[in-house]
């Protein structure tokens, strides 16, 4: 069935006004998500184009850009995920709770010791702790850190439950901490602990 | 609130989920206990510095390119409803 002109005009005006700005933050998440450049200009393509297609799905006034995010967040999920190479096992709950904490507390002489690690901690060693999560800590840590999402936002656009989105969180902030860690002593910009 | 209730609620906190109720104890907690409140500083200094230092890095990706492939496409769908 043919749409009417003008609908499709429509269409397109409120497509372009409400969800093209979001494109900038859509290619930083994508980026994050995919870990490489060419992946993650597909990635916002599909997720862009899908949107545009179920457009009339989309309810006028609501959280446009927490919609796109979950087209692009499932498309990645079924897609992309799957072609990456798999992720090192990581046993998280090794980790203790206090572990960064205690660590640099156990440093003496130290005043304000997160104060000197993170001087000497690179833009690009950040980067790096966040490529080497595990996708599914990746994901809601990059949602909330660089998005701002709030939890139920996240549960939403993730499909998840609020307690796995919580958990992931805490878990992923724990693992970046002690990749973070674990590379400063490395580099000696701090002493560590045997 | 006591130091466990407390610290169950760190990132909850850090990340403004705790209702009005718990911020309030959360914060009147940390006004009498020096471990928790340094516990609490350093996390959040761990997340504002992550946070930064992820919204400072700017993608080399062309945005104005993929507009364009993305335009051309959203076009061709256009097109195929007519």
């Amino acid at each position: 069935m043919a749409l009417e002109k003008e609908t499709i005009q429509a269409k397109r005006k409120s497509f372009e006004k409400e969800a093209l700005p979001h494109m900038d933050a859509l290619l930083r998440t994508a980026l994050r998500m995919t870990k490489n450049d060419k992946d993650a200009e597909d990635l916002v393509q599909e997720a862009i184009v899908k949107a545009y297609r179920f457009w009339d799905k989309f309810e006028q006034g609501s959280n446009c850009r927490a919609w796109l995010f979950k087209i692009m967040t499932n498309i990645f999920i079924n897609e992309y995920r799957s072609k990456s190479r798999s992720p090192v096992a990581v046993n998280v709950d090794e980790i203790d709770d206090n572990f960064l904490m205690g660590q640099l507390a156990s440093d003496v002489n130290m005043e304000d010791p997160e104060k000197q690690l993170f001087a000497k901690v690179f833009d690009d060693d950040v980067k790096k702790a966040i490529e080497n999560l595990p996708d599914d800590f990746r994901i809601v840590i990059v949602l909330s850190f660089l998005e701002g999402f709030s939890y139920q936002e996240i549960a939403e656009i993730a499909d998840l439950q609020l307690g796995t989105v919580k958990s992931r969180l805490h878990r992923g902030r724990k693992l970046l901490q002690k990749e973070l860690y674990d590379y400063a002593v490395k580099n000696g910009y701090i002493k560590g602990l045997k | 609130m006591n130091c466990q209730e407390a610290l169950e609620l760190l990132y909850d906190y850090i990340d403004k989920e705790v209702s009005d109720i718990d911020e309030k104890e959360i914060k009147e907690h940390l006004s009498k206990c020096k471990d928790c409140f340094k516990t609490f500083k350093l996390e959040n200094n761990v997340n504002d510095f992550i946070e930064s230092k992820l919204k400072n890095d700017n993608p080399h990706v062309s945005l104005g390119d993929l507009k364009n492939r993305i335009m051309t496409k959203i076009d061709e769908i256009d097109s195929q409803s007519d």
